[in-house]
């Protein structure tokens, strides 16, 4: 390196300059020095001697320092060399290639297949891709599960000496049972290991958890005890009421939403009692009709099962809250089994009272959190009581197609396909963007949706000027969702993919959507056929 | 030789290439597709009726191709070799089809035909009387121009750094166009990069003074010339910016004939769209290094690709020089094995590269950049930077955030071989190794 103190004596006179600052040329220890002071003995016949000679002493230091270039002497940066991996690396050249493109510039989707697919072949990620799938874990959250595992000894020596790739730095191992995913583990790492333990043993998860509890923050206590959904018991039970009214709101909240899924629980018991007591059944002559009275008043245990009696401003009348914040105490199940009637009725039977909205917003809360495949069910096709303002009619479209089971909403779609009032891309959207990483959609609904995709994409678009731009806005729509329909669709329904019509005068916009789905088909036929 | 992806990659004249051809390597595009030990070759379905003829000449690799692209090699070449890494067993083998056969047949002749037409030019009689009258004249020039240098150079440190402000430093650029004129662009282009660095940065006035210190150095020579070795004489035409006939280099420069080994390849964007390559070889035999220095214009890329980390039988000749570096191909061979370097018989001592760049720069004052291959180096992220480090020396690393990330990722913390580009405050890397194979990491093209 260039010695900076070797400069400072020349400093002074080059900065104020020669002129002004006329002195000796100052010295310099060892030959460097020698080689400068000759320069005063030199004979020249130089125009201005005393500037050139401040210049000829920078020449020589310039080429001295150059030659004589030191390195820093420091220790080193305290990290050790990463440890051997054990895992072998993906080195399949075809699959190198189809890896690459992926993690640059696939979609999520693809990138999914190709993570899972690794981690089920036992391989991990080629050394130079790390930093790339390190970046990509930071920066999504539904990826980095997928790529820890991938990571391996190298990946994980590498996240350890960046700041914002600490999620990643916990142990190599992906052994969910090594002790050591969670004594040094990263929270992730920790809630697989706790789930690995709760599959085995629930009562020693339970113990370790609350072992932990008084040490962690409290977002880390709400996601471990979130993992006490699998196998939960009424063992739980006595933790669930201890979280109820721990100091984290996130926490409070994951303790009611699990004991909702208890409903033998003293805690939903109280809840369902304080609804039944609200509930009457007409006599004969009312043809047995159900009846609803939300309290005149607010109770005074109400406030220790986290219900309040405080409207807040704007929410609704202070009844129909008191009514709701009671309903989203109790199990739906409860309902039915209770008054006899299924959702669907249920559901009806609301509309027709006063307190429809209320019933509706509590319900929905608790099919959030206790998800209920027939309510969720209902939720497709009935959209609640009039003037129901508890959520859009669209968001809670999108968390019934959440909940309820494949099957079921794959033959929503088909249904929604033979309907003309809904866009493909949005359905192609719907379907695609709920296919779980590496699966595709069942050949059911694929048929019926390849064959609408290729309908639109061989619309003409060379008819009048009207009736043109409306065929072309709708192919280019279905043209931005091609990549992920290309992502969800079985391989075999793409075959034929470059034989989907194609105008000739296709946008550009259609043009660039259609070779995206080429890319992702031709990388998915590479990871089926190296990792089948 | 089959390329791996990323060495097919790193032959992309641009990102935009390498992106494009990614989305060729699809079989079903390549209604046929061929290869034998010295070509590939195949047919690429384009936009228009006829595909297009692709073949790469393996030796070099050398693409054509019957496509319009200008940029070269275009996607089709790019593909089909990435195709070949890819996807080898769609190859059908055999004598390639006439189109390809002719190509290969007319780059042989053409090869020697260069050879010959160098060999006449040197050969042709000049008048050397004429000659040496030219060559006179234009080192009078220089001279002049580098007098002039001189006095400009003394009027600064006269009045000190201190006082340069924006109407003193329209000087400096007046100035850096005289020297243009006067045919010493070399001279012109050494004062804008020192002007460039003026209040930039920390240590401006030691970077000035020390630009303005080799450019007095430069004066003090030239003024002197007739006095120095033919060598030194040559460095001081190459200082001034006055090119030497390539062909003369060929017929007269020195001649090695090694086994080559690319140490690295460096590319960098220059102004006018005039993309500059250098290519650092490493005799194995001669322990010679060599320099190859080429320029092309608007992504047009290269015509020969260097790949880091292969190695080339071939004889460099040797521009003039008291340390000469930088070298023309005179003859290239085929490609061979490329191990070895990691497990030389003696391994050099550790300050044996940085002795080689002492003595360089007592023969050559002026070489800006060296190459250096570092052995049992360890790199390093530490305090906000990177760093190249053996026991308790450090070099700092100059090195893209990208780039060092991935060769963090790529040399894990474990002594590896590295190749990198010394300019006297930091060390760019190049290509780094961590065993006797292929390189672990190759820096990517810019």
């Amino acid at each position: 390196m260039r010695d900076a103190s070797a400069w400072s004596p020349l400093l002074p006179v080059a900065m104020v300059g020669t002129d002004r600052h006329p002195a000796p040329l100052p010295a310099w220890p060892g030959p460097v020095g020698a080689a400068i002071a000759a320069l005063a003995t030199a004979e020249r016949d130089d125009g201005d001697r005393a500037a050139s000679d401040v210049l000829r002493a920078a020449g020589i230091l310039a080429v001295c320092g150059v030659a004589g270039a030191r390195p820093l002497v420091r220790a080193p940066g305290g990290v050790d060399a990463a440890a051997p991996d054990t895992l072998p690396a993906a080195d399949d050249p075809a699959l190198l290639g189809a890896l690459a493109w992926t993690l640059r510039e696939g979609p999520d989707r693809l990138k999914q297949a190709f993570f899972l697919r690794l981690a089920q072949a036992g391989l991990r990620l080629p050394h130079s891709t790390l930093p790339q799938a390190l970046e990509l874990a930071r920066s999504s959250l539904a990826l980095r599960p997928l790529i820890q595992p991938l990571l391996g000894e190298r990946g994980v020596w590498l996240a350890r000496q960046r700041e914002d790739w600490q999620f990643a730095a916990g142990v190599a191992s992906v052994d969910e049972t090594d002790p050591r995913q969670w004594d040094e583990g990263t929270l992730e790492q920790r809630k697989a290991f706790l789930a690995a333990e709760r599959a085995r043993d629930p009562r020693a998860a339970r113990e370790r958890l609350v072992a932990a509890l008084p040490e962690l923050p409290a977002k880390e206590r709400a996601e471990l005890a979130r993992g006490l959904a699998a196998g939960l018991s009424l063992e739980d039970e006595a933790l669930l009421e201890q979280l109820r009214n721990d100091r984290g709101q996130e926490v409070r909240a994951v303790a009611l939403e699990l004991l909702l899924r208890l409903p033998d629980a003293a805690h939903p018991r109280r809840a369902t009692e304080r609804v039944a007591a609200l509930l009457s059944r007409g006599g004969l002559l009312a043809g047995r009709r159900w009846t609803i009275e939300p309290p005149a008043q607010a109770a005074p245990d109400w406030k220790a099962d986290q219900i309040d009696p405080d409207v807040p401003k704007g929410a609704m009348g202070q009844r129909a809250w008191w009514l709701y914040q009671l309903v989203r105490q109790v199990p739906l199940a409860w309902w039915t089994q209770h008054t006899g009637l299924d959702a669907r009725a249920l559901s009806d039977w609301a509309r027709a009272t006063e307190w429809g909205e209320a019933l509706w917003r509590g319900w929905r809360d608790v099919l959030r959190r206790a998800p209920d495949a027939a309510w969720a069910e209902l939720l497709l096709d009935d959209a609640g009581p009039a003037g129901y303002g508890g959520g859009s009619v669209h968001g809670d479209r999108e968390m019934a197609l959440d909940l309820v089971p494949t099957a079921v909403r794959e033959r929503w779609v088909v249904r929604q396909l033979a309907s003309s009032e809904v866009t493909l891309s949005s359905t192609i959207w719907t379907v695609a963007s709920r296919c779980s990483p590496g699966e595709t959609i069942s050949a059911n609904l694929a048929a019926p949706l390849v064959a609408r995709v290729r309908r639109t994409l061989a619309l003409d678009t060379a008819l009048a000027p009207g009736v043109h731009d409306a065929n072309i806005a709708e192919q280019e729509s279905v043209a931005r969702v091609l990549p992920e329909l290309c992502c969800a669709l079985p391989l075999s329904f793409l075959a034929d993919y470059d034989d989907w019509a194609a105008s000739s005068n296709e946008s550009p916009a259609i043009g660039r959507g259609r070779h995206a789905g080429r890319q992702i088909i031709q990388a998915r036929r590479v990871l089926a056929s190296c990792l089948p | 030789m089959t390329l791996t992806v990323e060495e097919v990659t790193a032959l992309a004249p641009d990102d935009a290439s390498a992106k494009a051809a990614r989305g060729l390597v699809s079989p079903a595009k390549w209604p046929l597709l061929g290869a034998n030990e010295s070509a590939a070759w195949g047919e690429c379905l384009g936009s228009g009726s006829k595909p297009y003829q692709t073949q790469v000449d393996l030796s070099g690799p050398a693409f054509r191709c019957s496509c319009p692209s200008r940029k070269f090699p275009c996607k089709h070449g790019l593909a089909l070799l990435l195709l070949r890494a890819e996807h080898g067993g769609r190859f059908t083998g055999g004598d390639p089809p006439a189109w390809v056969a002719e190509w290969l047949a007319s780059r042989s002749d053409r090869a020697q035909k260069k050879e010959t037409q160098l060999a006449e030019k040197a050969a042709a009689p000049v008048d050397p009387q004429a000659a040496a009258r030219s060559e006179a004249q234009r080192w009078q020039r220089i001279e002049g121009a580098a007098a002039d240098l001189q006095r400009f150079l003394a009027d600064q440190l006269a009045r000190g750094l201190g006082s340069l402000d924006a109407n003193a430093l329209k000087t400096w650029t007046t100035m850096a166009a005289r020297m243009v004129d006067a045919q010493a662009p070399g001279l012109g282009a050494r004062l804008q990069d020192t002007l460039a660095g003026v209040r930039q940065g920390e240590h401006w006035p030691e970077r000035t003074l020390q630009g303005l210190g080799l450019l007095q150095l430069a004066c003090d020579a030239i003024a002197r010339r007739e006095s120095l070795s033919p060598e030194r004489q040559a460095d001081l035409r190459t200082l001034a910016g006055w090119p030497q006939d390539q062909a003369a280099v060929v017929a007269t420069g020195e001649r090695v004939a090694d086994r080559w080994l690319v140490l690295g390849v460096a590319t960098e964007e220059r102004a006018n769209k005039l993309t500059e390559r250098r290519v650092w070889l490493h005799g194995t035999a001669s322990g010679r290094t060599g320099w190859l220095l080429e320029h092309a214009f608007a992504g047009r890329g290269f015509e020969q690709a260097w790949l880091a980390g292969a190695a080339v039988q071939a004889t460099l000749a040797f521009f003039p020089g008291a340390a000469p570096l930088r070298a023309l191909v005179a003859e290239r061979g085929e490609p061979c094995d490329a191990s070895g370097l990691a497990g030389d018989a003696a391994p050099p001592a550790a300050d044996a590269p940085w002795r080689q760049v002492a003595e360089r720069v007592a023969a050559n004052p002026w070489v800006t950049l060296h190459p250096l291959l570092l052995r049992d180096a360890v790199v390093e992220s530490a305090d906000d930077a990177a760093w190249l480090r053996r026991g308790d020396s450090s070099w700092p690393l100059r090195a893209s955030e990208g780039e060092l990330w991935r060769l963090l990722a790529c040399t894990g913390g474990a002594p590896a071989t590295l190749a990198a580009e010394w300019d006297g405050v930091a060390l760019r890397p190049l290509t780094a190794w961590t065993d006797d194979g292929r390189p672990a990491w190759v820096k990517e093209v810019a």
